[in-house]
């Protein structure tokens, strides 16, 4: 079965806000959607969980893990975007892969904290929150750094909790490191 | 959960037992928490721990910074009023009389949990235990708590007079404390609303006996964070009545007295800057003592506190310093120009004054108001901070200084001469906080 495609674009706008009130009965009408599926800011791919989130040519993987309903997250949302940016400019002769994961929203739910935030790199939801245990991720905002080499991938930093500016810069130094 | 409930109840019975003389915004404290107390008594859009979330406002209980993990906290504030009485001498009317009340240190211990529920942590489940409000004096050991023939020369007096006391309330004591289960959700990512159950517990002595009774009421709240950095916030506290039985005896006998915490709105503001290492934020609150029963009766007017505070993360994710500003106009009326004289001849006063049924002279009426219920401090200069030991736990300090307020009024004495009745109030607290998150 060809996996479910959807297109989320980073637009804001008025139907941010009334779209918010819905979310209520969001799980209702957002459908179903597992780790599977796959929504990113512009293209779509579906692959098994947790292995999925990490591309075979990368060198590094950034993954950040947020909430639309965790204020926190929604602090740390333009440091998300600041650190995408930083980091092409950081490291221009390394492919860094930078992923979000909306931990237990729906689509509908991710996709309003896309438009809202306008992140700026892809992100998918997880609405049954399938990368919770194998990240071990505690609670939300997470941002973690794997060094991938061709065998094996290693976790070389975990920040959890709302992610300042300065927090981009001692990331950075994690991966010159 | 059965266990926390039964440490709750507890420390709610402890901070019954332990609490004596406390009052700031009228009889009720300024804030529960020492983070709260810290900023002022800051509470309503941004509280900081469970128990200023639940005091403050229920529906913070998803914007707060503890969220979306489990917290407990448990706080101890050591209390340390100041009051002073002057009152003219009844039976020398060129005499003032001045008396210090018997105040001591007063440990009142709180309690809170939260945790979360619901998908997303959308949800948010609290308990608190608190003592809220509190007033009264003691000056039964000094000159004021005797009786008129202690002052009068031996057959100056008719006999009837002899054992009549020099004023009334020259022992009171109100403890109020509440236990407060609340619930809150996030109707929108960026809209809270949430409710929690009151349930009061008050023990009033009048110098006859203390009198217990429970009431109850409801306390709504909504905070709106129109961006990620502002948070705007909305509470209400309906009236909260306690009937006390046979507390009182005026000479017919003991008579119930019913007194009721006032309904109460307020609103808040607070904004983050920096990335949230300064916080800057203000509460402003209304107080409706002039429709509560019982304080109605003894003319409190109705009261409107401000508090203001910041913070600053002096130590990123280490340490955190706090100070703030309350202001609570005094609720209780000055009056003047009462005659609280007696007809020595028929032993009856020439004016009387009913609360509740319950008919008083004039002189003891006023004597009560002002000496016996003093919560009249109004500007209070705060402090404290919070050392974070570990990811997981947290130790706060808050300093709490109420700046010397006396009330003073006139009328005519006992005796048909001037008289004038003065208290004075200055407060001092200490609290210590620890918080867990898991």
């Amino acid at each position: 079965m060809p996996p479910r495609k959807k297109i989320i674009r980073s637009q804001s706008g008025w139907l941010v806000y009334p779209a918010s009130l819905i979310l209520l009965i969001a799980p209702a009408v957002a459908g179903p959607a597992g780790a599977g599926d796959r929504i990113v800011a512009g293209a779509v791919v579906a692959e098994s969980p947790e292995q999925e989130l990490f591309s075979e040519n990368a060198d590094f993987v950034v993954l950040t893990f947020f909430d639309l309903y965790c204020l926190a997250c929604q602090q740390s949302a333009e440091n998300f975007n600041l650190l995408h940016e930083r980091l092409k400019q950081a490291f221009p002769n390394n492919l860094i892969q930078v992923t979000g994961v909306g931990i237990g929203d729906t689509d509908f739910e991710l996709g309003v904290f896309l438009r809202k935030y306008k992140l700026t790199y892809e992100s998918r939801s997880d609405p049954g929150k399938s990368f919770e245990k194998p990240f071990a991720v505690r609670g939300t905002p997470t941002v973690l750094v794997f060094a991938m080499d061709k065998s094996s991938r290693r976790e070389i930093f975990r920040h959890e909790g709302r992610f300042r500016e300065t927090d981009i810069e001692k990331l950075i130094r994690e991966i010159s490191n | 959960m059965k266990n926390l409930i039964k440490v709750t109840a507890f420390l709610a019975i402890a901070t019954v037992a332990t609490s004596a003389v406390h009052a700031t915004n009228g009889d009720n404290m300024i804030a529960i928490g020492a983070k709260s107390r810290a900023m002022g008594g800051l509470s309503i859009a941004y509280p900081q721990d469970a128990i200023t979330a639940v005091f403050g406002n229920p529906a913070s209980l998803c914007f707060t910074k503890f969220c979306p993990s489990t917290q407990g906290d448990i706080g101890l504030t050591l209390f340390m009023p100041d009051v002073t009485a002057e009152i003219t001498n009844p039976m020398n009317p060129s005499e003032t009389l001045k008396s210090y009340s018997d105040d001591g240190v007063y440990p009142i211990p709180s309690i809170g949990w939260a945790m979360p529920f619901g998908d997303d942590n959308r949800g948010r489940f609290g308990i608190a235990a608190y003592g809220v409000s509190g007033l009264g004096v003691d000056y039964r050991d000094e000159v004021i708590g005797g009786t008129l023939g202690d002052l009068a020369p031996p057959g100056f007096l008719p006999p009837a007079f002899q054992q009549a006391p020099i004023i009334a309330g020259s022992f009171t004591s109100l403890q109020i404390m509440k236990f407060s289960p609340s619930v809150a959700w996030q109707v929108a990512p960026n809209l809270s609303v949430g409710a929690a159950m009151h349930m009061d517990y008050a023990i009033l002595d009048m110098g006859q006996g203390e009198s217990d009774g429970f009431g109850w009421g409801v306390q709504l709240g909504m905070v709106y964070r129109p961006t990620p950095e502002t948070a705007l916030g909305l509470v209400y506290v309906s009236p909260q009545e306690v009937t006390h039985d046979g507390v009182i005896n005026m000479g017919a006998g003991p008579q119930d007295l019913t007194l009721e915490a006032p309904q109460q709105v307020g609103v808040g503001i607070a904004y983050e800057f920096d990335e949230g290492r300064l916080l800057v934020g203000a509460d402003l609150k209304w107080l409706n003592w002039a429709d509560a029963v019982g304080y109605k009766d003894f003319g409190w007017e109705n009261q409107t506190v401000l508090a203001v505070g910041l913070q600053y993360e002096a130590i990123e994710d280490k340490l955190v310093l706090r100070a703030g500003f309350n202001y609570g106009s005094n609720p209780v009326k000055e009056n003047n120009g009462w005659d609280g004289s007696f007809n020595f001849e028929t032993g009856m006063p020439n004016s009387m004054k009913s609360v509740q049924g319950i008919v008083m002279p004039t002189y003891f009426y006023e004597t009560f108001r002002i000496i016996g219920f003093p919560a009249i401090v109004e500007k209070h200069i705060t402090a404290g901070m919070t050392y974070h030991m570990s990811e997981k736990f947290a130790v706060s300090f808050a300093l709490m200084k109420a700046l010397e307020k006396d009330i003073q009024e006139t009328g005519i004495g006992p005796t048909g001469a001037p008289t004038t009745l003065k208290s004075t109030l200055s407060e001092l607290s200490i609290e210590l906080g620890l918080s867990w998150k898991y």
